[in-house]
């Protein structure tokens, strides 16, 4: 049990904090924004960022390169689909979600088989993150960006919520929808890429996507969709890395499978109440 | 006196010719009814008039101002209830929170809300019967409720036009009546210019003192009886026929969404 007073340990805790604070801000957002596989979009696109990242970083040695190009991939690519859903509507989200889903899994799956061994382990991590393994450098991106995230989120709630209730209501009002509601996208995506690297893109629906659709159906106000989302991820990551701790199994699945399992169980319960 | 004043106005998305050549002035106070059919440019003769949509041609003028360079201001002059099917309804906001929204919205950031606004927000809850709505979210209510939650947000901010867009599309007939009785009453005590759209006239005839028939065109408008008739209703519609029953107007109009 040495491991929990570990560094290694710090670190985990430390990312699976940000894990939840970034699961409740990427997920109850692009739920909220009502395009709800956007979160999904944005952390494979900063996979495919990571591995343009790892290929820069081959060349200037510069670690912290690869959080930065995975970060500002998943931001632009979330301002894209912005764009295409204000200008086609909701109905042109999947497509959109397809195609930058496509352009960022194919520049992975390219650019991975150039790699050397130890920069493809380290993209990979943005696929199933090894949470005990994640670096100062890369803490130090993450925490940064959960912050300046949760401020924007505070500072604008009221827009943000505004803009996903009701565009043309509030632009009728006299709010500036166009700037709320990139900003939203902007935040789903940095915060996104916070997500991938804390926990992996595989895990976005177990992390993000489910506890934040769980979310809307309990909250009795917006500001507990967060508080759920957050919660839940936090639980699951909290109890998972115990658990997989314990009983020597690897950590992001078993996340994974307690979120899941988190879900079911709410699931459940709203059935029997 | 005359608070809009719309000429020669052309909306055109890509293609589309929404609106074409449409004029009109609209005198205050009074309550204006706007139907056609579907697709026939209501929602975007609206939003041009809220400089929501880019005009093409033509001119528009509320108070004297000019929608699109005056945004703000004209925004702050009127409240807009937007068709239903606009607003993301499964969001659980607090009702209260909604209607507050009329007064945020108008505020610099950080839109702080004082008690006074809390106040001012129970009244026109008390005004059109949904105190008692006010801790409940958005979501759990009837189309009727929504609709008045949607007209307190656009009350609140005390406008001097208000607009609503098919404000009785999945309201209940008792609630239809009672929001047409506030709407009298807005008109009547604080001088409200009230515009609605819709595309079945017969709930809100008795509501109307104007009427403007349309599609792509102003068709007809003016008073009641002098704008509605099977000619006009003939060519928006493609057809229809006009019944005057024991002092009351109904028309009949086919089903059909041509323009
Ligand atoms: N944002 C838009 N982009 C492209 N076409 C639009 C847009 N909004 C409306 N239209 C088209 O303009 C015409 C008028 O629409 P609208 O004003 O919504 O009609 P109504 O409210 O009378 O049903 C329709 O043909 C509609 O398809
Ligand atoms: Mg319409």
């Amino acid at each position: 049990m040495s491991l929990l007073y570990s560094p290694f340990m710090i670190n985990a805790l430390i990312g699976i904090i940000l894990g939840g604070i970034t699961a409740m801000i990427t997920g109850a957002l692009s739920t909220l924004r009502n395009v709800h596989y956007l979160s999904a979009e944005v952390t494979h696109s900063a996979l495919g960022g990571a591995a343009i990242g790892a290929l820069i970083y081959s060349q200037i040695e510069y670690e912290p390169i690869i959080f930065i190009t995975a970060t500002t991939f998943s931001i632009i690519s979330s301002i894209i689909t912005g764009y295409i859903v204000r200008e086609r509507g909701v109905e042109a989200t999947g497509l959109a979600i397809g195609v930058v889903l496509a352009i960022s899994l194919s520049t992975y799956s390219i650019v991975i088989g150039t790699l050397k061994a130890e920069l493809i382990i380290k993209v990979n991590s943005y696929l199933l993150s090894d949470i005990l393994l994640i670096t100062y450098s890369d803490l130090m991106g993450m925490t940064l960006i959960s912050f300046i995230g949760l401020i924007v989120l505070i500072a604008f709630y009221k827009e943000l919520i505004y803009v996903c209730f009701d565009m043309e209501g509030a632009e009728a009002l006299g709010l500036k929808t166009k700037i709320y509601d990139y900003m939203a996208f902007a935040l789903i995506g940095a915060t996104g890429a916070v997500l991938a690297r804390a926990m992996g893109a595989l895990l976005i629906y177990a992390l993000a996507i489910l506890p934040a659709a769980s979310s809307i159906e309990l909250s009795n106000s917006t500001s507990k969709i967060f508080i759920y989302t957050f919660t839940i991820s936090l639980i699951a990551g909290l109890a998972g890395i115990l658990i997989s701790l314990t009983l020597n199994l690897p950590t992001s699945g078993t996340i994974a499978a307690t979120a899941t399992t988190i879900y079911i169980l709410i699931k459940m319960a709203k059935k029997i109440i | 006196m005359s608070i809009i004043n719309v000429e020669n106005l052309t909306v055109t998305y890509d293609k589309i010719v929404a609106l074409e050549d449409v004029t009109f002035k609209i005198d205050t106070p009074s309550i204006n009814i706007i139907i056609g059919p579907n697709g026939a440019g209501k929602t975007t003769l609206l939003k041009a008039i809220m400089g929501l949509v880019k005009t093409t041609r033509g001119r528009i003028e509320v108070l004297g101002l000019n929608p699109m360079e005056k945004s703000f201001e004209v925004r702050k002059l009127m409240g807009y209830i937007p068709q239903r099917d606009r607003v993301m309804e499964g969001i659980p906001m607090k009702v209260t929170d909604v209607i507050l929204m009329g007064i945020a919205t108008k505020r610099e950031w950080p839109r702080i809300i004082s008690r006074e606004d809390l106040k001012e927000a129970e009244n026109i809850a008390e005004f059109l019967g949904i105190k008692d709505l006010m801790n409940k979210t958005f979501n759990q209510l009837s189309g009727g409720q929504k609709q008045k939650v949607l007209l307190a947000r656009a009350l609140i901010s005390k406008p001097k036009i208000l607009m609503l867009d098919e404000p009785f599309n999945g309201v209940d007939v008792i609630s239809q009546y009672s929001i047409m009785e506030k709407l009298k009453e807005l008109r009547k005590i604080n001088g409200t210019t009230i515009l609605l759209v819709t595309h079945d006239i017969n709930p809100v005839i008795e509501l109307a003192e104007n009427v403007m028939i349309i599609n792509r065109r102003v068709i007809a408008f003016g008073k009641v009886h002098e704008a509605l008739n099977e000619e006009s209703l003939s060519k928006a519609y493609g057809g229809g026929r006009i019944i005057f029953a024991e002092g009351k107007c109904y028309s009949i109009i086919g089903d059909t969404h041509h323009r």
